[in-house]
């Protein structure tokens, strides 16, 4: 379940201005495996819905590990310090890189 | 707990104090802990977001808390963001206290930033502290409250730590002393020189909505924030602004609102960096494996499914006898309060008293255990940080119906009773969810509604079909209530279906004086709210049921009954000469006649009452002048054998009742040989009495005492015929034929709005058979003959789908905050009753069921 290659863990809560040299790939976060940490390059929501995501720290530019991604169960990610739950459907919809 | 040295002066000085905070954030607790137990309970106005109230005495300030819902922002897009803002804008609020989570600053930095833009008066509760140093933070507060510019106080919520502290910043804040001036953010050159702009014009214009602070207002416009545009009347304001956003737009390459969230995570990570030093690796905790397994879809449904097994046995099995309690309770105050008045008076207050008001409040206070039990167990889930999990696990299902994971716990619940269910409704985060759960919850067939069902399947259907009936009922409500809210959900209560998305709260555990706290004040909400409406529906309900009063009746029943008498006489006198007493001396016939005058004023006057002693003692005094006359010897021997049959036959009954046995069972047979070898003795010493004796009183005196019952019972049918109930039934008639009903049923549908069960109580008095309860095998027996399977069917479907009780409309009422929507719900539900019943009926008698 471990991902294979894991990113370089971050150690300041607030380095969001390094860039991610590794790899610029952009993919939808659906396709990330747990224990991945990816940086969120866009989400395609409505305007409400984006706000909501917003609040909760999924906004672009935001570090984000995935704890959890499996077919039946639970997709979790830890984004600023929370962990969050989110439907399969909004994963598909939420590019990272 | 704080003891405060000095006492609060007469002339108090009272600040208002918002508390405001993310979910999770421990907000609640820290409410907890400043107010106590003095809360208050309640909504915001004309929305159905539960508003909290505490006061705390603090040295001689007198500080009102106002607990506002947990947000994430303060944006226009949900009701709880929108009440949160509006509050701290227009109550305007002495202090705005900020529960921030230490252990997840940057996130919970969000919501304060924003708090700053309005330029609150801000004090931020670092709250949790203690798990943030755990965790490995370490945060400058002096650098942090600097670099914000507002107060910082670190506190333990539960643990009780830095709440005197707290206070003291807050008092500091309100009266001046404690400086506090939120440090402005800025979101980059060229949209601060955009709400420079916008901001110069609105002064100029003076377009700013009343209260308002000119710059938030142009933050908000350059935000592109409904609810703002609407408040401001300037077009040309507007305009300035629509070409600001497009401006920016063109140089920054993204919506403003998007790069304004950026710029606002950019000054808290910049403050962040600044202030806090962490030593944290992102670690992957225990309980991560444990929601691996409780949000799984499969693996946590069987886990989600037992505890809700749980939850509601410990609402309505544990919650069974403090009610049959209070029921008791309920019906000896009822009988008490009955014998302050004469029996014969026919006293409209008594009955109102005993009736209308002690039955409707009984009514109220009956479910309180269930709602105690209820919010106490979901208390524990959510405190727990259980129903997060739970609402994942349930939302792929509720999602196709377009209803939140969390809708499933009301739902459930409303297979107990529709009242809790819907308080339960205030679980759920949007108000859309909320209001559609709440309009479909009664639905679910509740428990008020199975001695319907109880009393009408064994009756029209045999054995074999029917525990699939009863099953078929339940599923029709389920089905219904589903569809019913995808419906809301594309129609009236259209919105965009919020994918899911939800924080994990970490599991805790939950304190006591939380959840004791939780279900403590929405019980008291319920008693509140709920007991005035439901107080005012149960006396015009009795008003319905029993006037107009019936004078004359159309039947002689007095003239019945005396004709009864006499048969009875004549058979008594038949009965005398059978055991040898003469023509001339009728001794039987006499002693029958003292018991009738007996009872006639037994029928009169309550026990304690002197003319009931006056009466037993009328006939203790003729039966005794009885046994002196001639043939007297003959009487007492029939008085004495009569005892001793009534004897063995009460004692078999006693035997058979307390231990309980069953009619072929050993015991029962026993017990039966008992009573045949007592009988056989009493008949050896004298058969021929012994046979008047078993004439009299399996014959003559049932028969009389059955008919004279059978009058009362045709006396109250027809008393209820001439009420407005029983007007109300015939008047809906034309409504009710369509679906094979008659006014009888029409009328037990109007008693069934007080509550579900009394449909049955009611039928009861239509047909004449008395409270059904104890007598439903003699009301089965004429529904009948009255009615097909095809009609009972349709009774139990309108029963099921239609008008929901009057406690359910009532506590519709005060959770959705309107009128609206309860009467919504009560027409909507009836009208979607009569359609599908009519359809049934028509449809059933055409492929010909109605036979």
């Amino acid at each position: 379940m471990d991902g294979c290659e894991e990113a370089a863990p971050v150690s300041e809560t607030g380095a969001l201005d390094e860039p991610e040299a590794k790899e610029r790939r952009v993919m939808a976060l659906s396709q990330v495996e747990a224990g991945r940490r990816v940086r969120v390059a866009a989400v395609h929501a409505g305007r409400g819905l984006y706000a909501r995501l917003a609040a909760m720290g999924m906004a672009p530019g935001a570090e984000v590990e995935v704890i959890h991604n499996s077919a039946w169960g639970p997709f979790i990610v830890l984004v600023r310090g929370s962990r969050i739950m989110l439907g399969r459907g909004m994963t598909d919809r939420i590019e990272v890189e | 707990m704080t003891t405060i040295a000095q006492p609060v002066s007469a002339r108090a000085k009272t600040i208002t104090v918002a508390l405001a905070g993310n979910p999770n954030s421990g907000k609640t607790t820290v409410f907890n802990r400043l107010t106590g137990a003095r809360q208050q309970v309640g909504n915001y106005p004309g929305v159905t977001v539960e508003r909290k109230e505490g006061v705390r005495r603090y040295g001689a300030w007198e500080i009102r808390f106002v607990d506002l819902p947990g947000t994430y922002s303060l944006t226009a897009y949900s009701t709880e963001e929108v009440v949160a803002r509006d509050f701290v804008l227009t109550a305007k609020p002495d202090v705005v206290v900020d529960v921030v989570d230490a252990s997840n600053l940057e996130r919970n930095l969000y919501l304060a930033t924003q708090l700053m833009e309005l330029r609150a008066p801000l004090v931020l509760a670092l709250n949790m502290s203690d798990v943030a140093q755990a965790r490995g933070y370490e945060v400058d507060m002096p650098r942090l409250s600097a670099l914000l510019g507002v107060p910082i106080v670190p506190t333990v919520a539960h643990k009780g730590g830095g709440m005197d502290q707290l206070l003291e910043a807050i008092v500091g804040v309100a009266s001046g002393e404690l400086p506090c001036d939120p440090a402005p953010l800025s979101y980059g050159a060229e949209i601060d020189e955009q709400i420079d702009a916008l901001e110069a014009k609105l002064r100029e214009t003076e377009a700013t909505p009343a209260g308002r602070d000119p710059r938030w207002t142009a933050l908000k416009l350059i935000e592109n924030d409904d609810l703002v545009r609407e408040k401001v009347h300037a077009e040309e304001v507007l305009q300035a602004a629509d070409h600001a956003i497009k401006r920016l737009e063109r140089v920054l390459g993204d919506s403003s609102e998007i790069i304004i969230a950026d710029r606002r995570y950019g000054f808290i990570s910049g403050a962040c960096q600044e202030a806090v030093r962490s030593t944290v690796e992102t670690r992957h905790l225990l309980s991560d494996r444990v929601d691996a397994v409780l949000a799984h879809r499969i693996l946590g449904l069987p886990i989600f499914l037992a505890l809700m097994y749980l939850v509601f046995q410990l609402t309505f099995t544990l919650g069974g006898p403090p009610m049959e309690w209070i029921e008791a309770g309920f019906s000896w105050a009822g009988s008490q309060i009955a014998t302050m008045w004469p029996k014969a008076a026919d006293s409209a207050l008594r009955s109102l008293l005993v009736d209308g008001i002690i039955g409707g409040v009984g009514g109220v206070i009956v479910f309180l255990p269930n709602i105690m039990l209820l919010f106490l167990a979901i208390a524990v889930l959510e405190d727990s940080g259980y129903m997060a999990r739970a609402a994942f696990v349930m939302d792929h299902i509720m999602h196709r119906f377009r209803l939140h994971g969390k809708s499933f716990i009301p739902m459930i619940i409303g297979f107990g009773c529709s009242v809790p269910a819907i308080m339960a409704t205030r679980t759920l985060e949007t108000e859309r969810d909320r209001l559609t759960t709440m309009l479909v919850a009664p639905l679910m067939s509740c428990g008020a509604r199975l001695p319907i069902y109880a009393l009408i399947i064994p009756a029209f259907f045999p054995r074999a079909w029917q525990a699939p009936m009863l099953w078929l009922i339940y599923m029709i409500g389920i089905v219904l209530a589903l569809a019913l809210a995808r419906l809301l959900r594309s129609s009236l209560l259209k919105g965009e279906s919020t994918p899911f998305v939800m924080e994990l709260p970490p599991y805790r555990m939950p304190t006591a004086q939380g959840t004791l706290l939780h279900m403590w004040g929405r019980s008291w909400m319920y008693l509140k709210k709920a007991g005035t409406i439901i107080l005012a529906i149960s006396i015009l309900l009795w008003v319905l049921t029993t006037y107009p009063k019936k004078q004359a009746f159309d039947v002689d029943y007095a003239g019945l009954e005396a004709s009864a008498t006499e048969q009875y006489l004549s058979a008594m006198r038949e009965l005398g000469a059978s055991i040898g007493l003469s023509e001339a001396s009728p001794l039987l016939v006499r002693m029958a006649e003292a018991d009738a005058a007996f009872a006639e004023a037994e029928a009169t006057y309550f026990p304690h009452e002197p003319g009931y002693a006056e009466a037993e003692a009328a006939r203790e005094a003729a039966m005794a002048a009885l046994t002196t006359e001639p043939g007297g010897d003959r009487l007492a021997a029939f008085l004495d054998v009569r005892d001793a049959v009534r004897e063995a036959r009460d004692a078999f009954a006693r035997a058979v009742e307390e231990q309980g046995l069953e009619e072929g069972s050993s015991g029962y047979a026993a017990m039966e040989l008992v009573l045949r070898t007592s009988l056989g003795e009493i008949q050896r010493r004298d058969p021929e009495v012994y046979a008047a004796v078993v004439r009299y009183l399996d014959e003559v005196q049932a028969a009389y005492e059955a008919t004279r019952y059978e009058l009362a019972q045709q006396a109250a049918s027809e008393a209820i015929q001439y009420s407005v109930a029983g007007r109300i039934g015939r008047a809906m008639e034309p409504a009710l034929h369509p679906m094979g009903f008659d006014w009888r049923i029409g009328t037990a549908l109007v008693g069934a709005v007080a509550a579900k069960e009394v449909f049955v109580a009611q039928l009861g008095i239509v047909y004449a058979v008395g409270e059904a309860e104890e007598r439903s095998d003699a009301l089965r027996a004429k529904l009948r003959e009255a009615y097909t399977p095809l009609v009972a069917f349709c009774i139990m479907l309108f029963t099921l789908i239609s008008a929901p009780c009057m406690a359910t409309f009532a506590i519709t009422r005060s959770e959705s905050n309107s009128w609206g929507w309860a009467s919504l719900q009560w027409f909507g539900l009836t009208g979607l009753a009569w359609v599908i019943t009519v359809a049934v009926y028509q449809v059933g008698r055409l492929v010909g069921l109605g036979a």
